[in-house]
């Protein structure tokens, strides 16, 4: 799924960002530009899901893993 | 005609839900013409366009209420990677049109609108038909597998 239209991001994308060691909400809105003009702010205000998708790689592996909302 | 209580509130929701809706089969129909799957493409575009025509007659029966269509709100658009997670995110969007469809009924039902009620219902018919081709799809990927199902889903050439 896309996580994030603004910015064109998918759940993997979100999963390699959080192998990179990015789980923190700040942290994701920085390094992902969600703050910019581009963007609709929805994902900042959601910001937890994605920062719990980004920490989630290992149980988003088995098959009937929880799905983000978007 | 004034609006009964809190109509106009229910038909805005609904309305945001339809935009959203739009949009949501808009691109999925677009990115299945983009893989070539011709059929989906123009089943899911003839969905959105199906939506239009919904949001149409709610902006009129809006107005006819004397309330103002909110076409500023938009709904969180789900959409799919894959084939599979389009129809997922579709049957979802529309589970959750006929469960606010639902509830907007029984209030027209309660406050005595029954012209609103019936345009509703109408609308419930249609979600419901459309799940049952979302589910139908969902049930023939189960039975012939993906790579089948999205065989079929391509435009044969003519002659
Ligand atoms: S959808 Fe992510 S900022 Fe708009």
């Amino acid at each position: 799924m896309y996580v994030c239209l603004c910015k064109g991001l998918t759940e993997s994308d979100i999963h390699r960002v959080g192998q990179a060691g990015i789980v923190e909400a700040e942290k994701l809105v920085e390094v992902l530009g969600l703050n910019d003009d581009e963007c609709c702010g929805r994902c900042v205000r959601d910001i937890q899901e994605l920062a719990d998708l980004a920490t989630r790689k290992l149980a988003l592996q088995s098959s009937n893993s929880p799905r983000c909302r978007y | 005609m004034k609006a009964k209580e809190g109509v106009i509130d229910f038909l805005n929701k609904i309305l945001t839900a339809d935009l959203t809706s739009i949009n949501q089969y808009f691109v999925h129909a677009k990115m299945c013409e983009n893989w070539g799957y011709e059929r989906l493409h123009h089943k899911v575009r003839e969905r959105s366009f199906d939506e239009m025509k919904d949001a149409e007659e709610l902006i009129g029966h809006i107005l006819y209420l004397e309330g103002v269509p909110n076409m500023q709100r938009l709904g969180a658009v789900h959409v799919g990677e894959t084939v599979s997670e389009q129809l997922k995110a579709d049957l979802k969007s529309e589970q959750e049109m006929v469960r606010l469809l639902t509830e907007a009924t029984s209030h027209c039902a309660k406050v005595g609108d029954y012209t609103t009620r019936h345009m509703l219902e109408d609308m419930v018919k249609d979600s419901d038909r459309h799940i049952d081709w979302i589910e139908t799809q969902l049930e023939t990927i189960k039975q012939v597998g993906l790579e089948n199902y999205l065989s079929h889903q391509i435009k044969k050439e003519d002659g």
